[in-house]
């Protein structure tokens, strides 16, 4: 009762701490001292972090890139970071890649900074808990925006910020940019009840902190729906409300352009844009794995090692709970504003999820096509909410009471008969799986919940009170809250990327010799060294091409990973200055210059003594097109040490041999300071040639010679050189794009003008009766 | 706490709205033309339970298209995740190395070819049919002609063949008993609704 009264005074007050309460709750366990969110126990699966506990098996294998990927990335930006330097570069993978035109890096989104001031193993689950808060608080926002009961945004807040497909990408990008799904819808409420200057403001400010959140591709699809629903909202409104909505996303891109910039010059020369243009594959799954909307373990899940779905769990899961399944006919059947909107748009983006129609879940290059769940997800919830709120606010319920009953109860009793027909038809295939005992007890969790939610609904259908309606959000969460609580493992803190003895050996190993070293991919960012194997999701494609590129290699979304066995194999491995060899323990490597140097239980190293050093003097040049300088490469038909083929040359002859320097003696090339995105190297050559630096060339690396600019030209397809004179001379390279140049200027200034926008006049965004005639245009 | 809406002659008008802003969105993530040209070819994909598991047949039809003067060999794969693939012999076999199903195929026109397994597995598969320049890798995408097909393949068991199948039915029987008590107590809910009209 108290609780009641508490709730009936501040409605917005509990259902906001509600919201923050929850993910604390779920996630908080990751706070406790010893334990960490992080699936970093899947490293347990491979050489040589198996070697320190075989037969551990990871709590979910799914979560392959948050321990690979996401999670290194954010260690490794923060030690830079408080080193004193931006992370403009990372040297520890590829032969060197950008590390901040990657938007998935995420540097210019205020959660990454978390990590800048809690410990690490802290921060991860304090981020993941801000992420699934805020997608809440989000989403809350704009239903109340709607003018939606309390009870009923809460609703449709926690189907959303607990949905399937928010927790199983928790951990990736595109969960942080999931906030701005409701937050730009939200944006376009504000412009519509309360045009201004200010409205304009938050709406490039949502769209800014929706591109620095990390998935620029999840934020266009955002931008798609939300500008669908602009054109919705412009009736009443016209064109200037049209108008100040595209001057705030422009005005939003621009100011995100310090990440938009780089991003896209680092797009167009990546190895994955460029596989996906030729063909992205229509990723979709069948209609029939629509059942897990319902039943989010009807397949099995990773957690419990028995997925038998199509494609894999994380693609399929996109559960909303069971309660906005009922009520969503509710908003139709009352028609409640904008209801037929989100139908629509969960209808068509269902199609196209389901791969509904000939190609048609190809959602570009860019866009993977499961990755548009969240248009389907989304209105579902806010659907839900609009049902509830039906019930809630119905001034006379007798009247619209059988309409309800009616619709709740036909609702109700379809989807038990579609679910019961589904399970009866694959119940012999789940029992040759083995799951004849584990699935009638996912269907009989199911069928609970959803006869409670039923119940609840046809009480609120014909009582006042909202009892019932806290009961159905209670219930909501409970369908939810297994995945949630499940799926992303708290673990040991001793299991976050312990260092093996082969580790510690290999380390050893490059401060006696150094060189690159050929291990596990991305990892070598954590132990201070420089690998080439990794992945980042856009890959550079000139490294691309010349280690992988023309390997036999599935490869079908074009992002995997430049492996071990295709560098180990390609034509460049000397020439990357591949010094250290880490592979597992029963793997035996032979051929010319390789030794073994360490064995043990956790893995072998060997050394190769045929690698290049990283900065040499090569006396020959040649200027030749790209297609016939891999040729060349590919064919092994050039001796690196002696020749450098240019690329997109200055001042060499295409085809011109003519040596630069003496051959025999080309010169010496030493590296006295080796910085992320600063190296200086002393040179020495009696007849001049060209120093080349065997890191990755890019765009935005500049080169200057004693003092003087000079020209870095691509050298060996993927790399950098410079040309010297004769004599002695001292070379820095330093990376200071353009694109993060121009980008900042244009984010500053954009900055300038969102901040004379949003300055001072207070204005109340809540929903107040105000809004109401806004709302009640819709329907003039 | 919203107005309830009432039908008005503005509804056909928001109709068109709603399905004009679907259309806005569903152009935002339209398909993009590929640089590969659509495969001459259609595949079909039949699924035929046998007890101990399933037989897959798959057929490939020549649907002539434009005219590629080169010639492809033809390829069905079975995905292994995203990254690798086996590749499915004519004798019904899968091999780790690219064997392709028929060589040297014009894209003016074929005959139909037929290939097929029998998979003791259940659950779901993908497979990817490649048309490839003849006697090249069809792991490098560089050498594909056309756009590859995906299929979903869903290898399912029947009731008939489980050696169990009284307990099967007997279960299948206790969760319809509940389900059918679970819907007759929600029809029926709530209970006190006739003690509500009479109280008003």
């Amino acid at each position: 009762m108290r609780l009641t009264r508490l709730i009936r005074a501040h409605p917005d007050g509990a259902s906001v701490v509600t919201l923050i309460v929850l993910p604390l709750l779920v996630f908080g366990r990751g706070l406790m001292p010893g334990r960490v969110l992080s699936s970093a126990d899947v490293l347990f699966t491979t050489y040589p972090w198996r070697g320190l506990a075989p037969g551990l098996r990871p709590a979910n294998d799914l979560l392959t890139d948050p321990a690979h990927l996401f999670q290194p990335w954010l260690i490794y930006a923060v030690g830079e970071v408080w080193q004193g330097r931006i992370p403009l570069w990372n040297p520890h993978v590829f032969a060197g890649s950008p590390f901040f035109a990657n938007p998935q890096s995420a540097l210019m989104f205020p959660l990454s900074w978390v990590a800048l001031i809690v410990p690490i193993p802290s921060a991860f689950a304090l981020i993941a808990i801000l992420k699934v808060a805020a997608i809440g608080l989000a989403t809350y926002c704009f239903l109340r925006m709607r003018a939606l009961h309390p009870l009923a945004a809460l609703m449709g807040a926690i189907s959303f910020m607990w949905s399937g497909f928010v927790i199983v990408w928790l951990q990736w990008t595109y969960a942080a940019t999931l906030i701005f799904f409701p937050m730009l819808f939200a944006s376009v409420e504000c412009l519509r009840i309360r045009p201004g200057r200010r409205a304009i403001a938050l709406v490039a400010l949502t769209v800014a902190l929706g591109v620095w959140a990390g998935y620029p591709q999840g934020l266009a699809l955002a931008l798609a729906a939300a500008s669908a629903w602009a054109l919705w909202r412009a009736r009443g409104a016209g064109v200037p409300f049209l108008l100040r909505y595209a001057a705030g996303v422009a005005l939003g891109l621009v100011l995100a352009s310090i990440q938009l910039l780089p991003f896209i010059e680092y797009a167009r020369l990546s190895a994955v844009l460029a596989t996906r243009e030729t063909w992205m594959a229509p990723m979709s799954a069948s209609f029939r794995s629509a059942i897990s909307l319902l039943v989010p373990y009807y397949y099995g899940s990773p957690t419990g090692g028995d997925y038998w779905g199509e494609w894999n769990f994380n693609e399929t899961a996109i559960s909303v709970g069971l309660a906005p399944w009922l009520l969503l006919a509710l908003a139709l059947i009352a028609r409640r504003p904008g209801a037929w909107f989100f139908a629509l748009m969960a209808i068509v983006s269902g199609l196209r999820l389901y791969g509904v129609g000939p190609e048609l879940a190809n959602a570009g290059p860019l866009v993977i096509g499961f990755r548009i769940a969240p248009l389907v997800v989304f209105p579902l919830c806010v659907l839900g909410a609009m049902g509830m709120d039906t019930l809630l606010s119905e001034p006379e319920p007798e009247r619209l009471w059988p309409r309800h009953r009616a619709a709740i109860k036909i609702a109700f009793v379809a989807l038990v008969a579609v679910v019961f027909v589904w399970f009866i038809a694959d119940y012999a295939t789940m029992r040759r799986l083995g799951l004849g005992t584990v699935s009638p007890a996912r269907y009989l969790w199911f069928l609970a919940l959803f006869a409670t939610s039923a119940a609840l609904c046809l009480i609120g259908a014909s009582r006042h009170g909202f009892a019932w309606a806290l009961g159905l959000i209670g219930v909501q969460f409970a369908s939810l809250a297994p995945l949630a609580w499940s799926y992303n493992p708290v673990i040991d803190a001793r299991l976050l990327y312990p260092t093996p003895p082969a580790l510690v050996r290999l380390q050893q190993e490059v401060a006696e010799a150094p060189g690159r070293v050929l291990m596990a991919p991305n990892l070598a960012m954590l132990y201070g060294l420089e690998g080439v194997a990794a992945y980042d999701g856009m890959t550079p494609r000139h490294l691309n091409e010349a280690i992988r590129s023309g390997t036999s290699a599935l490869n079908l979304l074009g992002s995997g990973y430049v492996g071990e066995v295709s560098i180990f194999l390609s034509p460049v491995r000397d020439l990357l200055g591949i010094r250290h060899i880490l592979v597992p323990p029963d793997v035996v490597l032979g051929g010319p210059g390789l030794s073994l140097r360490y064995q043990g239980v956790d893995g072998r190293i060997y050394r190769n003594e045929t690698a290049l050093p990283r900065a040499f003097m090569a006396a020959e040049a040649r200027c030749l097109a790209t297609a016939e300088a891999l040729k060349l490469i590919r064919a092994r038909a050039v001796d690196f040490r002696r020749e450098v083929l240019l690329t997109d040359c200055s001042d060499a002859t295409p085809g011109d041999r003519s040596p630069s320097g003496d051959v025999l003696s080309p010169g010496t090339a030493r590296i006295e300071r080796y910085g992320a995105d600063r190296v200086t190297i002393s040179a020495e050559s009696e007849r001049g040639g060209y120093l080349v630096l065997t890191d990755a060339w890019f765009p935005g690396w500049t080169a200057n010679v004693d003092g003087r600019e000079t020209r870095v030209e691509r050298a060996d397809h993927a790399f950098r050189a410079v040309k010297l004179a004769p004599g002695r001379h001292e070379v820095e390279f330093r990376y200071a794009p353009m694109s993060v140049r121009l980008g900042l200027a244009l984010s500053a200034l954009a900055a300038i003008v969102t901040g004379a926008l949003a300055w001072p006049r207070a204005v109340r965004w809540t929903a107040s009766p105000s809004s109401a005639p806004a709302l009640r245009d819709e329907h003039a | 706490m919203t107005p309830r809406v009432a039908p008005t002659a503005a509804t056909a008008r928001m109709t068109i709205a709603a399905l004009a802003a679907c259309l806005a969105t569903w152009l935002a993530v339209a398909p993009v033309q590929a640089s590969l040209s659509s495969p001459p070819f259609a595949v079909s994909i039949d699924v035929a339970p046998d007890g101990a598991g399933n037989r897959v047949a798959v057929r490939v039809e020549a649907r002539p298209a434009q005219a590629t003067p080169e010639l492809f060999d033809l390829y069905v794969l079975q995905l292994q995740g995203f990254q690798q693939a086996l590749f499915l012999t004519t004798s019904g076999t899968w091999s780790t190395t690219p064997v392709s199903v028929q060589r040297g195929l014009s894209a003016s026109g074929f005959a139909p070819i037929a290939v097929g397994w029998t998979d003791a597995r259940f659950g779901s598969m993908h497979t990817m049919v490649i048309g490839a320049r003849t006697a090249t890798d069809p792991l490098v995408r560089s050498n594909w002609l056309f756009r590859p097909i995906l299929s979903n393949v869903q290898l399912r068991a029947r009731q008939v063949d489980d050696p169990q199948r009284s307990a099967a039915l007997l279960v299948l029987g206790l969760l319809g008993a509940l389900s059918a008590i679970a819907v007759a107590v929600v029809l029926r809910l709530p209970w006190n609704r006739r003690q509500v009209s009479e109280n008003k």
